[in-house]
């Protein structure tokens, strides 16, 4: 009698381990790769998804991706809609990029983060892009290097040439306080002449004639966009958080024939540190940036031999780094009022006390006040694979 | 007679106290702070459960809830002692609960509750059928390996670059004042307190005068355990995100890409979820059984354990129609129930010092 | 009254919390009599056959 229970038991079991009540299987499944989000007329959403065809029979040519746009009046809704529309289920756990257009990133970002922050495939690791204009239009472009485009994004994402925030950082950075939220703005650009000249635009875009590139930061104050800062402005802003990747800093030297000229300098190593400093009831900042690179073009008539002239060069480079980080800061503070670096989380850190008690509610107002002072260093660690220029020397200029 | 070892009950206990709090996210109220809160509650709460083997220890030869009509006299002690198996069913109630929301919202999303949890109570009924001692032997096994998939995992979300320890700053924030509201009662009653269940099994172990020994050992390995997972979880999200999931540390497992290549890897987190539920749920049906055996001097325990599973089942099946209910019960009425507070902390404190006060008497007497 | 019925549901719990304590309270006053008639004939038995051992399987 025993025997039979145990064996019953075990019977039982055996049905529950394999699973597949909830089973489904892949060619069931569409894979959402990239969603563009736009606000459309009368308060709806318009939702475009990306969705990864899978060929089961390895037919090559024709994109591999496939284009879904609905309306709907939430998120949600939108993407019931679409799924009516398409026989497989859909799937968002490799979704990749979430690009939200400018009308809705200035009406607020709160509902976009509601519901990947709820939904269950939903990952917090999605890059979030903001774009001037449609969002949907951009997911029209074909790729150029990747198979799908939503890769190709997160490659550029990922090499941190500009500023980039996942959807777990932006909404970090919106509840916490002292820090304001940004994303990378990413505009379709065309790659070549073709681009330019020929009139179909549709077909253009399907022919690798216009691609996409991260051209700025988007600044966002609380969950609404602000503003946009440029390319430059926005590499400072990687500066600033100690996630550079091979920045170029190129400068211009003035002065006598033989020191005008431009140099350029790669970053290879960037340290930034804020120090905020509290005096009575003022704020201020000091910035301290260090960095270390190489010298890789010169088109001055100094030799880059001699180490006077390498320190006249660091110089022009730390003067640089200064006024640039100064005019972003500055941008930031006067015309934006919004606080992206992160100088109130900083102030909370190193005083709590007067944080909780003074700035905590009133930082929005005290930042634009608030006085930053920047010093940079930097060193020249080489100057490439040669050591002075191969077309002239020197003292053919010291007369 | 069921025989475990000192390894065994080490390895039991640990499991045990670990438990649920992983699920749901330890002292999350108190935010950043959480893993000091977590800390506090450690040395609070182990405090309390070497009062409970004391108590066994005092009472040579009995069971916790048979020292209640020894020492209360029948009257009073017998239905203090019958609570315990009522607390232990309702408990494991809430455990079969929690998985019937965490399960159906994380990986199996279309089969019924109901499948999951007769599944789940079909493989507690066979090991209640077998003993304890396969239970040991199967805790023996089982931590290692769960200790080493953890620590895996820690070593990939390190390498998914999303760790920002300056996330723990500043320190005490807030001030004391959330750590507090959030140790007593329910940060001791939550993991410590709950080792109640636990009792019943002391007698059951190789070398008596060891127990209180392991238990101190386990209690503080279990806290020092959430302490860390509570800090992984700040560290990655950032407090306010940490206060607002539902299942922190399940988040934390999906945070895992590494290369793109590591990724997706919620499905091992469940699991270990899943297994940590199913040992505590063990632990509180075995002691309900064997409360009431003793109590109604059966011979044999078998025969209850159909009653009492099926009861749990039905507990648990019934008692929340949400998640958000469920939760709000722990965080609201639990804190402040007559029957955990008690059972937990005040009847217990009354026995020992009764207990200590007679041994006293008769050592001075001999 | 009917919401008294199952006082270990959520609902249950959140408006009358002390309803729990006192349905436990009351089952173990009733088990409680149970315990003491088993406990009789246990001891009865015991004198009787003056040989017994509590049986833990």
């Amino acid at each position: 009698m025993r025997k039979q229970v145990i064996l019953l038991f075990t019977v039982i079991a055996m049905f529950g381990m394999t699973g597949c009540w909830s089973r489904v299987e892949l060619n069931d499944v569409a894979i959402v790769t990239a969603t563009a989000l736009d606000l459309a007329d009368r308060n709806k959403i318009q939702v475009s998804i990306q969705v990864l065809r899978i060929n089961m029979n390895n037919a090559s040519g024709g994109n591999a991706t496939v284009l879904f746009s609905e309306e709907g009046e939430s998120i949600l809704d939108a993407y019931r809609i679409i799924q009516k529309k398409i026989p497989r289920h859909l799937n968002f756990a490799h979704n990749r990029v979430i690009i939200v257009g400018d009308k809705l990133a200035r009406s607020g970002m709160s509902d976009v983060i509601e519901f990947f922050s709820r939904y269950r495939d939903a990952r917090g690791n999605s890059y979030l892009l903001a774009t001037k204009g449609k969002a949907a239009d951009l997911l029209k472009i074909g790729p150029s290097f990747e198979k799908f485009t939503a890769e190709e994004i997160r490659e550029e994402q990922k090499a941190k040439v500009i500023d980039n925030v996942s959807l777990r950082e932006f909404a970090y950075r919106l509840l916490e306080g002292g820090i304001e939220p940004i994303a990378s703005q990413i505009q379709s650009v065309p790659s070549s002449d073709k681009a330019l000249t020929s009139s179909n635009n549709d077909k253009k875009k399907q022919n690798n004639e216009w691609s996409l590139a991260l051209v700025g930061v988007g600044v966002f104050r609380k969950d609404h966009l602000i503003g946009w800062m440029n390319a430059e402005e926005a590499e400072c802003l990687l500066w600033f958080r100690n996630k550079v990747k091979g920045s170029v800093i190129t400068t211009m030297l003035t002065g006598d024939k033989r020191e005008s000229g431009k140099l350029s300098v790669q970053i290879m190593k960037s340290k930034t540190t804020i120090k905020p400093k509290l005096q009575e009831e003022k704020v201020s900042f000091d910035v301290r940036v260090e960095m270390i690179g190489d010298l890789y073009e010169n088109t001055t008539k100094l030799s880059t031999n001699s180490l006077k002239n390498l320190e006249t060069i660091q110089l022009a480079v730390e003067a640089e780094i200064q006024s640039r980080i100064k005019s972003t800061v500055k941008k930031l503070q006067l015309k934006y009022k919004s606080d992206i670096v992160g100088f109130g989380r900083m102030l909370h850190r190193e005083h709590k006390k007067e944080w909780n008690e003074r700035f905590e509610k009133r930082w929005e107002q005290e930042f634009p006040h608030v006085k930053v002072n920047v010093t940079a260093h930097f060193k020249i660690i080489g100057t490439g694979r040669i050591n002075d220029s191969l077309t002239w020397e020197e003292r053919d200029f010291k007369k | 007679m069921e025989i475990i070892s000192r390894h065994q009950l080490l390895t039991i206990s640990i499991i045990y106290q670990i438990g649920t709090t992983i699920i749901f996210g330890f002292a999350a109220g108190a935010g950043r702070d959480s893993w000091l809160a977590v800390l506090i509650s450690t040395f609070f709460g182990t405090v309390l459960v070497w009062m409970y083997t004391r108590i066994t220890h005092l009472n040579p030869g009995l069971t916790f809830i048979e020292c209640y009509p020894a020492q209360f006299g029948k009257v009073i002690g017998t239905p203090i002692a019958w609570l315990h198996p009522l607390l232990f069913l309702y408990i494991a109630g809430r455990i079969v609960a929690d998985i019937k929301s965490l399960v159906p919202t994380t990986i199996l999303p279309g089969t019924p509750p109901w499948v999951i949890l007769l599944f789940f109570m079909v493989v507690i009924s066979y090991g209640l059928f077998l003993g304890i001692e396969v239970m040991g032997k199967l805790a023996e096994i089982i931590l290692p390996i769960i200790l080493l998939i953890f620590l895996i995992e820690v070593i990939l979300i390190i390498s998914s670059g999303v760790v920002h320890l300056e996330n723990l700053t500043p320190i005490l924030d807030k001030g004391w004042g959330r750590i507090w509201s959030v140790v007593w009662p329910l940060g001791i009653i939550q993991s410590f307190g709950e080792s109640l269940a636990l009792a019943l099994v002391w007698t059951l172990m190789n070398e008596r005068a060891r127990v209180g020994r392991t238990m101190i050992l386990s209690s503080l390995f279990a806290g020092l355990f959430i302490a860390f997972t509570d800090a992984m979880a700040v560290v990655v999200f950032g407090e306010e995100i940490f206060k607002r999931a539902t299942y922190p540390l399940y988040a934390l497992v999906q945070a895992i890409s590494v290369s793109d290549f590591i990724a997706q890897l919620d499905a091992t987190g469940v699991i270990y979820f899943c297994f940590m539920a199913f040992l505590k749920t063990y632990i509180y049906l075995f002691a309900t059984i064997r409360s009431i055996q003793k109590l109604t001097y059966a011979r044999r325990s078998r025969v209850f354990i159909f009653p009492v599973v099926s009861i749990a089942f039905v507990l648990g099946m019934t008692m929340a129609p949400n998640v958000v209910e469920h939760i709000a019960v722990v965080q609201k009425v639990i804190p402040y129930d007559p029957l955990y507070l008690s059972l937990m902390m005040v009847f217990p404190f009354l026995l020992f010092c009764v207990s200590w006060i007679r041994q006293k008497n008769k050592t001075q007497q001999n | 009254m009917g919401d008294y019925i199952l006082p270990w549901q959520s609902s249950v719990m959140l408006k009358h919390p002390w309803v729990l304590s006192a349905f436990f309270l009351i089952i173990a006053i009733l088990l409680s009599f149970l315990t003491w008639f088993r406990r009789t004939r246990h001891e009865q038995e015991e004198d009787s056959s003056g040989n017994q051992d509590r049986n833990m399987e």
